[in-house]
């Protein structure tokens, strides 16, 4: 478990009376102001409205979220006419339960799943997504999932995690595999 | 025709998980003197430093080449630094590669290094915030797509995670020495992105590692045997797009592909004497050997189940214990390029594989984006 007192007061060496000590840590805090891009804002506009915003490139019709402003593939931009709404429903694609790590300031105590989601309507997974009313054990890639907006969308300016809760079993079939392979990441 | 280029000089470091006798210069300076000993030079001869490492946030340290002039003994000399995060050690490499074949300098030396002691990786990976969940968070997804399409048994993780740590024990240079480790231990370790247990994952080092690389005509005249570099590749794409296969990356195909091709290799599995590649978590040896073209789709894992990647083994792979036994992330690349090339000089000492003739060198980074690859030979190429 975390200690509830920071680091610094335990300097390392000090378990080694006979060794000099080399290092100490010094915890700083830091606040941050973060500019986001035209697009970020765009995307955590539409969150706060429980909406999930993504844009459809207008040569292969591919559809990406979050907003990327282009098309790789095509080369071409992607502009606020391209935004389409995609679904708040998907397909888990792949994941990972994480054991916190328990650092100084770490907020997490119990293991988690953070998953991919492939989005209704999207060709492209988010990743690092939030499971909830699920046990870690139960899930597997091919669950349908649905959002879970938080009652609180002030934050969502900074994505997903901040205007959505996490991701829960929609109670759908289950989807095979085999018809998201290509989307993996 | 571009001039031939040659490693003639190799150093590193003890890779440990603190090397607090030494500050962040005197650590490249550590590796890069050994280089030039391994060279028969001194800093004189040296026309150009090629360094790189990883990207400034995983120490908190902006720029930390602006003040290596000294400790490398380039004052007045040009230096120039390589970004590609993670296999920066093996794009390094590579542009030092360029230098000398372009016929711009005739002795570069190359220098990739991490402190990890004195940062924190996973706060710079998640943008100087907290709540990080650092690179097994974010290949542990990959990993697991690749168990799923693979149908591989679960103990070929465990499997790599010995093999690469008993190859550690034959290299004094390697940060972690685990005598003990077994298929157990692996198996019983705590569970940190599952499914990748504490023991597949790769240990925070610090470390250097460095290259003297010249031209043909220096190369002749070295007090020890060259590595000749056959070929280099370079291949880099995005980490997001529809299609985009994470497990088995385009990228990483094309600049294996590439790498053979320019060296005259059709079937590295049967012209390969050994395979250095880059392994932070254990399942990304049976992932990179699809992914270099040793084997079919789908087939990766029975190469380690099978043995066939052991020192002792018809293709062995990691025989210096890998990043899975040392990861100064910066250096990682380099060390792996360094030990193909040792490799081919008969440098290798009790890691070394019997009459290595032609060995490749591989280096990862990013969303696994970023690709370098080498192959070098004892044998001078044709040209
Ligand atoms: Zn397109």
């Amino acid at each position: 478990m975390a200690d509830d007192k920071p680091p610094q007061d335990k300097p390392t060496g000090a378990e080694e009376p006979d060794k000099p000590v080399r290092f100490m840590r010094q915890m700083v805090s830091l606040d941050y102001i973060a500019h986001q891009s035209p697009l970020a804002r765009r995307y955590g506009a539409a969150l706060a409205e429980k909406r999930v915003v993504g844009q459809r490139c207008p040569k292969c019709s591919l559809v990406y979220v979050p907003l990327r402003g282009f098309c790789p593939l095509c080369v071409v931009e992607m502009t606020e006419n391209d935004e389409v709404d995609v679904s708040d429903h998907g397909t888990i694609t792949t994941f990972t339960i994480i054991t916190p790590i328990q650092y100084y300031g770490q907020q997490e105590r119990e293991d988690y799943t953070l998953a991919s989601i492939l989005l209704d309507g999207a060709d492209q997974t988010i990743g690092q997504q939030r499971l909830g009313s699920i046990d870690n054990s139960e899930v597997r890639p091919g669950i349908r999932v649905k959002a879970v907006w938080k009652d609180d969308l002030s934050g969502a300016e900074s994505g997903t995690g901040g205007a959505i809760e996490h991701w829960e079993p929609s109670g759908e079939p289950d989807v095979d595999p085999a018809e998201f392979e290509e989307h993996v990441s | 025709m571009s001039v031939q280029a040659a490693v003639v000089g190799i150093g590193q470091t003890k890779h440990a998980k603190c090397r607090d006798d030494l500050s962040l210069a005197g650590l490249v300076r550590e590796a890069a003197i050994r280089a030039l000993e391994d060279a028969g030079m001194g800093w004189s001869d040296i026309e150009a430093v090629i360094i790189g490492t990883a990207p400034d946030s995983f120490e908190g340290l902006m720029m930390p080449e602006l003040y290596f002039a000294d400790a490398l003994g380039c004052v007045g000399k040009p230096i120039m630094r390589v970004h590609t995060a993670g296999s920066v050690g093996g794009s390094t490499a590579v542009v030092a590669t360029h230098l000398v074949e372009s016929g711009v300098r005739k002795r570069v030396l190359t220098v990739a290094f991490e402190k990890q002691s004195e940062g924190d990786t996973t706060w710079g990976l998640s943008g100087g915030r907290s709540g990080g969940v650092g690179a097994g968070g974010y290949f542990a997804p990959h990993v697991r797509s690749y168990i799923e399409r693979s149908g591989a048994p679960d103990y070929v993780g465990w499997m790599v995670a010995v093999k690469d740590r008993q190859n550690a024990l034959k290299n004094p240079y390697a940060h972690l020495q685990l005598e003990n480790i077994t298929f157990e231990s692996v198996k019983e370790s705590p569970m940190v992105w599952d499914p990748v247990h504490r023991l597949e994952s790769c240990p925070t080092s610090d470390g250097a590692a460095a290259m003297v690389i010249v031209d043909a005509d220096t190369a002749k005249v070295a007090p020890t045997p060259p590595a000749w570099i056959h070929a280099t590749a370079i291949r880099s794409e995005l980490g997001w797009f529809p299609g985009r296969d994470a497990v088995n990356p385009q990228g990483g195909q094309d600049c294996s592909a590439d790498v053979y091709k320019q060296a005259g290799i059709t079937n590295p599995r049967e012209e390969l004497d050994m395979i250095e590649c880059y392994v932070p978590f254990s399942w990304y040896e049976p992932m990179w050997m699809e992914n270099l073209h040793i084997t079919e789709r789908g087939d990766g894992w029975k190469l380690t189940e099978e043995g066939h990647t052991a020192i002792d083994g018809d293709i062995p792979v990691n025989c210096s214990g890998g990043v899975l036994s040392s990861n100064p992330i910066g250096a990682s690349g380099m060390l792996r390029f360094a030990e193909a090339a040792m490799q081919v000089r008969g440098q290798a000492g009790d890691h070394q594989v019997p009459n290595a003739h032609l060995a490749l060198g591989h280096a990862y980074g990013g969303a696994a984006q970023y690709f370098a690859c080498w192959v070098v030979g004892s044998e001078r190429p044709e040209s």
